[in-house]
Parts: C-alpha cells; sequence; structure tokens
C-alpha cells in the first residue's frame, strides 16, 4: 500500500513546483513587458508632445524630432527582445538546471513566492518612478517651451535608463530564484 | 486595576517614545513633509498623464475623468504604503518595514533623477560642442545619445543595486 502511494506524491511534488515556477515567471515577465510597453508608450507620447512644440520650429528642428522618435523605436525593440529572450533564458536555464541535476527541482513555495513578489513590486515601483520622472520633465516642457535638443535627449536617456533597470530587475529575479533552488538543495 | 493597565499603556508609550528618540513635533513635520512630497509626486504624475492624454488625442472630459481616477488610485497606493505612524502621528515600531520602503522608494526616486539630470546635462554639453563642430544635427543627435547610454551603464554599474530593484540589502 505504501509502496503504491509513494510514486504518486512524489510525482505530485515533481510536477507542482514546476508548474508553480512557470507561472510565476511567465507572470512576472508579463508584467515587466506590460511596464516596458506603458514606460515607452509614454515616452513616445512626450515626444509627440516636444513635436507639436516644435511645429513653428524650422524644418532641421522638425527632422530632428522624427529621427528622435525612430531612435525610440529602436530602443523599443531592443527592449521587447530583451524581454523575451530573457523570458525563455530563464525557463530554458531552470528546466536544463532541473534535469542537470539527480534531484528535481525542489524549493519552499513560500519563499519562491516571496522573491516573486518582492521582484513584482519592485518592477512596479519602478516604473511608476519612470512615469512621475517623464510628468516632471512634461511639466517643465510645458513651462518653459521647447528647448532643441534638451527635451529630447530626456526623452531617450529616459527611456534608455528605464530598459536597463528593467533589464536588471529580471536579472535579478532570475537569479534570486536560481539561489533559491539551490539553496533548497 | 484599570488605572494599573492605563498606566502601564502609557509607560509603554513613554518607552517607545524615548526608544526612538522623536517627539510628537518631529513625528508631525515628518508626516507633512512626506505627505508633502507624496502628493507633490502625485499631482506631477497627474498632470503628465493628462499631457500624455491630450497629445494621444483623448477628449478633455474624458481626460480629466481618467486623470481624477488615476490620482485616487495613486493617492491610495500612496497611503498604503505609507507607514501608519505618519498617518495618525502616533509612536509605534509595527511599521518599520512600510516606512523602510517608502524611504527607499523615495530615495531611489532621488537619486535616480539625479543621474538623468547629470547624464542629460553632459550629453547636452557634448552635443553643444559637436554643434560647435559644425557636425550635422541627426548626426550629433545619435552621437549625444550614445555617449549617454555609456553614461548610463556606468551609472547603474555604481549605484546601488537595492535602489535599482527596491529590495533590502
Amino acid at each position: 500500500m505504501d509502496n503504491i502511494l509513494r510514486p504518486k506524491s512524489n510525482r505530485q511534488s515533481d510536477t507542482t513546483p514546476i508548474l508553480q515556477l512557470i507561472a510565476l515567471v511567465t507572470g512576472i515577465f508579463l508584467l515587466a513587458f506590460a511596464a516596458d510597453v506603458l514606460v515607452l508608450k509614454i515616452v513616445e507620447l512626450f515626444i509627440a508632445g516636444i513635436a507639436e512644440q516644435d511645429t513653428f520650429f524650422y524644418s532641421a528642428v522638425r527632422q530632428q524630432d522624427a529621427f528622435a522618435k525612430n531612435l525610440l523605436d529602436v530602443i523599443k525593440l531592443i527592449s521587447f527582445i530583451a524581454v523575451g529572450v530573457g523570458f525563455l533564458v530563464t525557463l530554458a536555464f531552470l528546466f536544463i538546471g532541473g534535469r542537470g541535476s539527480k534531484e528535481p527541482l525542489k524549493s519552499d513555495p513560500k519563499e519562491v513566492l516571496k522573491v516573486s513578489a518582492l521582484s513584482l513590486r519592485g518592477i512596479a515601483t519602478t516604473a511608476v518612478i519612470f512615469i512621475a520622472l517623464i510628468a516632471l520633465y512634461e511639466l517643465l516642457l510645458r513651462i518653459v517651451g521647447n528647448q532643441p535638443p534638451f527635451f529630447l535627449i530626456v526623452a531617450l536617456v529616459t527611456a534608455s535608463m528605464y530598459v536597463l533597470v528593467l533589464v536588471y530587475a529580471l536579472f535579478d529575479y532570475t537569479r534570486d530564484l536560481q539561489g533559491e533552488y539551490r539553496r533548497q538543495e | 486595576m484599570k488605572e494599573d493597565v492605563k498606566e502601564d499603556g502609557a509607560t509603554v508609550h513613554e518607552n517607545v517614545e524615548a526608544k526612538t528618540g522623536e517627539g510628537y513635533i518631529q513625528r508631525a513635520l515628518r508626516a507633512t513633509l512626506t505627505i508633502w512630497l507624496i502628493l507633490t509626486v502625485v499631482i506631477v504624475a497627474a498632470f503628465g498623464l493628462s499631457e500624455t492624454l491630450r497629445v494621444a488625442g483623448v477628449e478633455r472630459e474624458a481626460n480629466l475623468l481618467i486623470v481624477f481616477l488615476s490620482s485616487l488610485l495613486l493617492i491610495l497606493v500612496a497611503l498604503w504604503l505609507l507607514p501608519r505612524t505618519l498617518l495618525t502621528l502616533k509612536a509605534e515600531e509595527k511599521d518599520e518595514g512600510r516606512q523602510r520602503y517608502i524611504q527607499q522608494v523615495l530615495q531611489s526616486l532621488a537619486l535616480i533623477w539625479v543621474v538623468l539630470a547629470v547624464v542629460t546635462l553632459a550629453a547636452i554639453g557634448l552635443y553643444s560642442l559637436l554643434r560647435a563642430a559644425g557636425i550635422e544635427r541627426d548626426e550629433n543627435l545619435l552621437i549625444s545619445f550614445l555617449f549617454s547610454l555609456l553614461l548610463i551603464l556606468v551609472a547603474l554599474w555604481l549605484l546601488p543595486k537595492s535602489l535599482l530593484t527596491l529590495k533590502a540589502e
């Protein structure tokens, strides 16, 4: 009786953490992607606001606005690819790590949940911080008017810094997760 | 018996005040400053959202409604994050975690802003130099942007990591 029951309970302990892990990692990366889309969309609209103020400037300034928008599109594309590749690499790394070792991946679900919740909170708060900073520069733009190319550089610098911080936050989450699994082994 | 309990409560309260070393006026001042700072951040964020929606072509009434609801949500989040002692002005030690987090968020906000300002100033400086050297506008912007990217990487490498991930060290 005991032998019959044992494989069942083992199977359950193997599959539950993996499913939970996939769900958590997917959730975190989805949130990161959503935050990335949101912040970059706001930066895009900020650049549109700058372009709106530049309507009466000479054509070279308007051309520069268009160029900055193209640069932002490149940043956007790179960030989306980075989040997608990061997600795939994280999953692959965790699975390969699990298969490489003789013991299946084990972890304390509470600890994994805690690590994920902390990362979630960090990513959400960082997005709010950057949105607040962009808003501050929008306020400045409305007060002083556009001083080409100051606000364009602000927009590009803010967008690239946000992408780098987000990538670091995701990297940190993956590292924490790995640390958690290693600790349990 | 009731008087004894009351006396005990008062003694505990006094002990906590003595332990934190903070009087009522100090607490009130700290609460005022923190709430003012948070309100400023919320108002600036609301303004930014309003501008963003305007540029996106949202109608005036809808814009106002969305901005108002978003500000309400932001205020609720801020109130939830704020240590309860800042709202009740009572000396308690239970909210240390939240207090630390809100302090960390404000520190992070200030630090990221400073870094952004420094990087932007450096990029603008380079832009002016290149313009004086007669380089074309778009090319100039690209070079300044790449230079600022490099500066951001250096800054992120130097910054305390806990301020980027908002996790306690």
